[in-house]
Formats: structure tokens, sequence, C-alpha cells
């Protein structure tokens, strides 16, 4: 319990980091956004009003207080753009793009794993060069460029599937399968090399010698200490998954995160990136937390 | 008598990518209801093979049985499937195997691992299951099983493993029990508590045993009949009794010979059969020992001995040995050392003062953190030009002592003095300079040395970090150091992969002299080896010895062969040295009731002397906390009040001794 806390208090400064490091960085960068919100030809009058309205006319610690004080309350401030509440527009993305992160993450390791140890077992025979040249064709290939030969197959020459917008599941199929099976590429990787490995340990002859069949001894034992490195894998794969929506969802015209943070980069609007990259780490932590939480439970020798 | 199990003709292969290699040609072996039968022989001669292709375990490893038969219980072992297989294995074949640390799934609970064999074959149900694992706990006498359970391996001892790893092979009461090597990771100590466990469990239910050792000591103890292997073949197969008195092949004799007894004298070289295990890729004509065979004609070049029958023994030999085996013959074999440099004066080389090593345990929070202490106050001297040999159980410190000597680690407090220098003195540099003069060879000799570098480069690190030599020099020093460990100086080029265990252990000993050091610590240094292998390892050692006055510190859990080699034994109980002395008087006269029972629990190659194997009970404890009196109380046969509350401390007695002891014996 004391480690969950530890764990978790880590957590928390690495979000305070990262908060403290957006803030910086974009209040860094060229530009002046009360210039940019009042219009290229606005008099200079007007550029100093929403100057103060925007706080940027205080010094920067009183800039960065205000801006702690605000994430504290929810408050993420409102777009440049639009003047609706960052927050909420926020909130109203996250469902959508969690949605297409976590099918992808579940239909990378559940066909990692299958095929993974598929191709463990079936070492050095066809299945296994035939997963082996699959997987690594589709993981050499660039999301975007899978993302397109989907579309282009599934949607222009089958007519199967929509490729663009979101809504009801078939709209999901493409985009979870550009992410999901690029991933599981490597899962399988790692979970064969993985697999191979423990199955020379000692022990998995122990369990041959007690008689256990072979399906027990892959499924329950070996397949659970091969899992550790995985789940390493795992926990980083869907960090990136959370940054590839960026990509994703603005090749198949979804609403989501990464969509805004697309949109809101090229119109710099200040407060809806941060906010977005706020989520993103959030997000992130999180994930890297419960894998770090997850090798306990699996491994009873990791004393954390 | 029916055969329980009964090998016909066995042979086994493997594919290499040279083409098959053939690792059993044509075995017969027959093992009764009840019978004890002890396969030895050397790494390579086949023994695990055997057992590996009666469990049918062979298929999984590359190996496929050629030629023969394996009648078990109406069943031929040798035709069955994988799965017809798995229905006899763990419930009428139990196997136990060697390695006690990873023989078991570190993620799943000894309780777990115990139980999923009653579910599989006997269907019990999960609680039933718990309950029956619970009472096979008991049985093979593992305190407070309810506890023990829930635990997970790597939080019992090697000893209490390899308990758990009896209880899974006996849990379904099988007819046969298949042991490889079960004792060879643990202590003499505890090796004698798990033989005794074997032995009154087989007199309950019954069973048979197919015991796989390389000691002879341990075959001794246990077998009713004793088959020796040799590179693939069975050269010898008889009962006990008969092959210890009258052994008659010359190989039998001389793995005999080549055990370090009780009764061998100090300083006399060891016996060693010459040469190395064939390949088997390539293995040789006729008798496949006739290139070692001091006995060897003609016959044995070209044609193959058959196992016949003559007296009470099976033997595959074309000229056998008849006369009756004894240790006198032994002892007038062996050829004399020349007298080791004695200690021209009795200053110390090396003083260890007060020395003391603590762990931390984990992070502390608050409060003091808890610490194991490895090393806790020993003070001891090494003098010029001896042997001083360590010995203990495993968690007693020795090897940590072996580390603070040559200072690779810093020690908690106390200090180290090398040639009236204190090491704790020291900085960086002037320490590198200092350990030059010591140096150390280690145990696992496919760990120590890097595969990716060549022989000559491994030799030839430290005289590229302490001595200034042209790139010619230090090829020819390389050159001079392979010969002198006995290797060929052309070797230099070639990557320690094609090495044998002993040959590897050569080009260990090589670096460790190749700066004329003063001091060398061995730690266990030929405990990885087979018996005749080890012999020779130790041979040289007492020659290079001899040869450039060296001083040793020998840390060894083999008696016999530290009494050899040392001048004077130190042993060490939980961090403390509890005596010191000569090895002789030691180790044959011990005061202290810890080396009494070490000695006691040693093998020894005569099934006559069966009796004196009394184990010590209980198991070396982690100490953590302080601990009030005495440390080897709660296992002492003559513990007292005044053990439990004061500590004995190391005093002297006449002759050079000194023992921590209330009560010497």
């Amino acid at each position: 319990m004391a480690y969950v806390l530890k764990r978790l208090a880590a957590a928390a400064l690495v979000v305070f980091g990262t908060v403290t490091l957006v803030f910086l960085i974009l209040y860094a960068l060229p530009g002046d956004p009360a210039s940019l919100i009042a219009g290229d030809d606005a008099p200079p009058a007007v550029i100093a009003r929403i100057r103060i309205q925007l706080g940027a006319d205080q010094p920067l610690w009183a800039q960065y207080l205000y801006y702690l004080h605000g994430l504290v309350t929810g408050d993420l401030g409102r777009s440049f753009l639009t003047g609706e509440p960052v927050f909420g527009r926020l909130a109203a993305q996250l469902p959508a793009t969690l949605e297409l992160t976590f099918l992808s993450a579940g239909v990378a390791i559940v066909l990692g794993v299958l095929l993974g140890v598929l191709s463990a077992v079936h070492r050095g025979d066809w299945i296994d060069n035939l997963i082996q040249t699959i997987t690594m064709t589709f993981t050499s290939m660039p999301e975007f460029w899978r993302g397109i030969l989907l579309i282009l197959i599934f949607s222009v020459w089958l007519h199967w599937l929509p490729a663009i917008g979101n809504g009801d599941l078939a709209q999901l199929v493409l985009p979870v399968a550009c992410m999901g099976v690029g991933h599981a590429g490597v899962l399988t990787r790692t979970v064969r090399n993985n697999v191979l490995e423990v199955i020379e340990e000692p022990f998995v002859a122990t369990l041959r010698g007690k008689g256990l069949l072979e399906g027990a001894i892959l499924y329950r034992h070996v397949l659970r200490s091969a899992l550790i490195p995985v789940i390493t894998t795992f926990g980083m794969l869907v960090s990136q998954m959370l940054g590839g929506v960026v990509v994703i969802e603005t090749l198949f015209a979804r609403q989501g995160l990464g969509r805004i943070i697309a949109e809101s980069v090229g119109s710099k609007d200040i407060p809806m990136i941060q906010g977005a990259v706020l989520f993103a780490a959030l997000l992130s932590v999180t994930i890297t937390v419960l894998v770090d939480l997850s090798y306990r439970w699996i491994d009873p020798r990791i004393t954390l | 008598m029916t055969d329980l199990l009964a090998i016909k003709s066995l042979s086994v292969a493997f594919s290499a990518r040279t083409g098959p290699m053939q690792v059993l040609d044509a075995v017969d072996l027959k093992i009764a209801a009840g019978e004890t039968v002890c396969l030895v022989g050397e790494s390579g001669s086949g023994k695990t093979a055997t057992a590996m292709s009666v469990m049918r375990l062979i298929d999984f490893k590359g190996g496929a049985i050629t030629d023969g038969a394996v009648q078990f219980d109406r069943h031929n072992l040798a035709a069955l499937s994988q799965r017809e297989m798995s229905v006899l294995r763990g419930r009428r074949i139990g196997l136990v195997f060697q390695e006690p640390m990873t023989a078991l799934d570190p993620l799943f609970t000894v309780g777990q691992q115990i139980a999923e064999v009653l579910i599989r074959h006997r269907k019990l149900s999960r609680a039933a299951s718990r309950k029956a694992a619970i009472s096979l706990l008991d049985r093979v006498r593992i305190p407070d099983p309810e506890q023990r359970i829930d635990q997970f391996p790597h939080q019992l001892s090697g000893g209490m493993r390899q308990r758990v790893m009896v209880a899974i092979a006996l849990a379904c009461e099988p007819k046969l029990l298949i042991a490889d090597e079960p004792t060879t990771a643990l202590d003499v100590t505890i090796q004698a508590q798990i033989l005794q466990l074997l032995k009154d469990i087989q007199a309950e239910t019954g069973m048979a045993m197919l015991l796989i050792t390389h000691d002879l000591g341990v075959a001794a103890t246990m077998a009713d009949r004793v088959v020796v292997m040799y590179a693939g073949r069975i050269v010898e197969n008889a009962p006990a009794a008969t092959l210890f008195a009258r052994p008659a092949h010359p190989y039998t004799r001389g793995l005999l010979r080549s055990v370090v007894t009780k009764g061998l004298a100090r300083n006399e070289r060891l016996y060693s059969i010459e040469g190395s295990i064939p390949d088997l890729a390539d293995p040789p004509s006729g008798c496949r020992f006739h290139a070692r065979c001091p006995r060897a004609g003609l016959q044995c070049r070209v044609a193959q001995p058959p196992l016949e029958l003559q007296g009470k023994s099976l033997v595959a030999c074309w000229r056998p040995h008849e006369e009756p085996f004894t240790q006198a013959a032994l002892t007038g074999r062996v050829i004399s050392v020349a007298e080791p440099v004695r200690p021209s004066d009795d200053a110390a080389l090396a003083r260890v003062v007060a020395l003391k090593k603590h762990y931390p345990l984990g992070r502390a929070w608050l409060g003091s953190r808890s610490v194991v202490r490895a090393v806790d106050g020993v003070s001891l001297e090494i003098r010029r030009g001896e042997t001083l040999g360590i010995i203990g159980e495993s968690g007693s410190g020795k090897s940590t002592l072996g580390r603070l000597l040559l200072h690779l680690e810093r020690p908690t407090s106390g200090h180290v003095e090398f040639d009236g220098q204190n090491l704790s003195d020291h900085d960086t540099r002037s320490l590198r300079a200092a350990r030059r003069h010591m140096q150390m060879i280690f145990q696992d000799p496919y760990g120590s040395i890097d595969p990716r570098w060549s022989i000559g480069d491994t030799i030839a690190e430290p005289l590229t970090v302490h001595a200034k030599l042209t790139g010619d020099e230090r090829r020819q020093r390389v050159r001079e150091l392979l010969d002198q460990v006995g290797l060929d100086p052309n070797w230099a080029t070639r990557h320690p992969h094609n090495l044998s265990g002993g040959q590897r252990q050569r080009v260990a000993i090589a670096r460790a002299i190749a700066l004329n050091p003063r001091l060398i610590v061995a730690d266990e240094a030929v405990s990885a080896l087979d018996v005749s292998v080890r012999a020779q390892v130790i041979n040289l050692l007492q020659d290079i010895k001899a040869r450039l006055g060296l001083t040793y510190l020998f840390i060894g859990h083999e008696l016999n062969l530290v009494r050899h080699i040392s001048d004077r034994v130190g042993v060490m109980y939980l961090g403390r040295l509890v005596e010191i002395g000569p090895a002789d008087a030691v180790l044959r006269r011990p005061v202290h009731p810890y080396t009494k029972a070490l000695v006691a629990a040693i093998p020894e190659p005569d099934p006559a002397r069966r009796a004196s194997m009394a184990a010590l009970d209980g198991e070396i404890p982690a100490l953590i906390a302080q601990f009030q009196g005495c440390r080897f109380q709660n296992r002492c046969p003559a513990a007292s009040a005044l053990c439990r509350e004061a500590e004995p401390e190391l005093t002297a007695l006449t002759g050079g001794r000194a023992v921590a002891c209330h009560h010497p014996v």
C-alpha cells in the first residue's frame, strides 16, 4: 500500500512537471496571442485591452500561478478562437479518443498474444514464418500509409466499410485496425521471443515431469512469466497510440483529442493546446502507473 | 523379483547442425520394484539423457529415441505419445531435478504447484488438493506447512525448495522416482537431510528410485545397485557393495581414485584420469574409454566390449580388473608433489581485523533499517606462502569474506591489511595498484569469462591494465601463461565456446597469475567441475603455488578437498569464524560442534560406512536481527543456558588452533 501511495506521488510529480513545461514552452514561443486573437489589422488599443483580459500583461510567475489555480479548479481557460471553455470542449472529445485507443490496444494485445504464442509453438516452420512476415510488413509501414491503404482497399475498392467520421461501430473498424494491427506486430514479436525464452527454463521441465498437459503449461505457466516484459512494451505502446491519434483522427476525419491538438497547433490556440497536452499526459501517466502496479500482481518476487 | 523398469538396448540421438549426435548407445538397465539404482559418470556420459528418455522429456530437448524399448508396468514408454506419457508422468513416475532455485515456477505459490499435480492426476477439488498439499509438506518435513503453503519459491531456502520438489514428485505415490542430481546444489548438511528424507519415504512407500549423481559418496550412501556410464554407454553395473569393493572397469576405478577421501594424506598429488570425455559427434572406435585407459590393448581399440556378467557385476571391458580395490591401493599409486614452499617467516601477508559487512535489506522508511550481517566481526591472518581454506554452509559469509579481502567491497567496519598496509587508507588509484598483487578465481568458469573475447585477450587484460608491455611482449607472456596452466599456447586466438569447464577454469587461473600476484582468492574454484577434471585443476593450483610461491585463500564446501589443499582451515557460521587451525587437526578432530556436524555429513564412497551419515538438524537462518548468545545454539546438540546468553569468543587452544564455543567437544 505504501508503494501505491509512493507511486501515485511520483506520478503527480510527473503531471506537475509536464504542466509546467507546457506552460513555459508555449510562453516562450514567438507570436503574441493577443494580436492573434484581435486579428491582423486591429488597432494597438484593442490588442492592449485583449492582453489585459488575457492577463498577458502580468509577470510570468503571476501568470503561472493563475494558470495553476485554474487547473485545480477545473478551469483550463477559454479557447482563443471560439471562446468556449477548454475543459468542456476536451471532455466532450475525450470519449471518442478513449474509445479508439482502448479498442486498438485491445486488438493489439489479443492479436499480439495469440499470434506470438502460435508463432513460438511453431517455431521455425511455415506458420511461424508466415506470422513473422506479415507482422513485420505491418509494423514497418508508417501509420498514415497503413491507414491510406486500408481506406483504399476496404472503402474505395470494396465498399465494405465507411472511411471517415465517428458515430457507429462500422466507422471504428478501419481506424482501430490501422492502430491495433500495427502495434500487434510489435507485441507478437515480444511475446514470441519471451515465450521461447521462458519455455527453456528448468521449471518447464518440472511442469512436464508433473504430467501437466502442454496447453496448461503454455497458457497457465509459460505465458504468465513471458507477460512481464510484454506488459512493459504494451504500456509504452498505449502511450504511443495516444500520440498516434493525432494522425489517425485526422486521416479518418474523426473527432477527438488528436484532432483538437492538430487544429489548435495550426491556429495557435494556446489554452486548447495546453489542455489537450494535460489530458494526454494524465492518460499516459495513468497507464504507466497501472503497468507498474500490474508487475507486482503478476510477479510476487517484485517488492517495490 | 519383477522388474519395474526395463530399458532395453536404448539408443537416443540429438540432431545437431553437424549431423546426428548419439548420446545413448544401446543402454540396458533394469530396476526392480523398491530398488535404488544410482547412475554415475561425468558430464556428457549420458546419465541425464537416460533419465530424460525414460520420462520422454528428451523429445522437448531435440532428442529422439532411435532404437530400443523402455518397459514400465506393461507400457513401452518409447512408443507412447506425449499425451499418453503425460498421464504416467507425475502419477506413476515422479521427477526431482537438480536446480532447486529454478525448477519451480517463481510466479506460483508452492501450494499451487503441489495442488496442480493432485488436480491433474487424482482429480481432487481445489479445497481437497490444498489439504493434501499441506499434509505433503508436512511429510517432507517442512515446518509450519499451513504458512509455507502460501509462500512463493523465492521465500524458501534451497533445501526447502528441494523438499517441495520431493513433495510434488511424491504427490501421487509414484512407483518410480527419478532424481537427477537432487542434492548437487545443496550444502552437505542439507544434502544429508534430503537423502535421509528420500530413504525414509522409500521405506514407507516401497517406491523404486533411479538416482543420478556424479558424487560416488552419495551413490555409496543410497544405492542398492550402481550403474557407471561413459560416453553414452554403460560400462559397469553392479551391486553397490561389489562395485565399491571390486570395481572391474578401469573407468570405475579411475573415478573412485579421483575422489578425495578422508583417508588421503594432505598435499599428495590427486589422482586424475588422463585426457577428457570424447566428443559424441565423433565417438572413438572400439571401447570408448580406450584412449584414456591404462590397460588398453589392440582389441580395445577395434572391438566394442559387450556388457557381460563377471562375478556379480555386469562389465563392458576386454581386460577387467579382478583384484579388490582398497584405499591402500589408492595411496600407493599417487605421486607425491614437491614439498610446498614453507613459509619463510610467520609474518602475515594479509590480516583481517574485526571485519564486518552488513547489507541493508530494502529501503528504510523511518528509524533504523534492517541489515543482513554477512560478515560480522571476523579477525584472522593469512601467512605468507600458506593456503588458508574457508568452509561453511551457504550463507555463512565465506564468499563475502573473500571479496572483502580484495576490497572488491568496502567493509562496514574493521579493516584489511595487505603486506602491512591498510587497504581502507588507499584511494581508488593506489588501491588499483595494490590489486595487482591480489587476484581472484571464481566458481563458474562459464560466467567468469567473456564469451566474446579470445582466450588470449582474456588472459592479457590484467597485463594491459597493470603492466606496460609492448604488443609482442604481451603476446609472448600470454603464450607462457597458457603453457603454465597446461593449455596449448596456440589457443590464444580461440574463443572460449569450444572449451570444456576444466579448460575454462585453466584460462581463469592463467588470468589470475598473469601479474605474478602474491595472493589468490579461489572462491569455489573447482566446485563446478567433474571429479577427474577437478583433480587436474587442484594439482595445477598446487604446482603453480609451489612454483610461484603464492598464498591462497581457498573457499570451498567439499571438506575433504579443502583439507587436502589447505595448510590451515577456518570454519565460518553466520558471519563469524567459529573454528580455525591446521587443516588435518580441524577436520579430523573437530572441536566445534558445527565443524563436527559438517564433517559427519560428508558421504564417503564406501557403502560399509553408511551409518556414519548423521544429519545436522535445521538450516542456517538468515541473520538479520541482533543475536543473543551463540549463533549456532538452535542447531547445536550441546547448547546450554550459557550459550543462549553469551556469545563465545574465539579462544586459542594448543597447536595453533582456536575455537569459539562454550562447550568444545
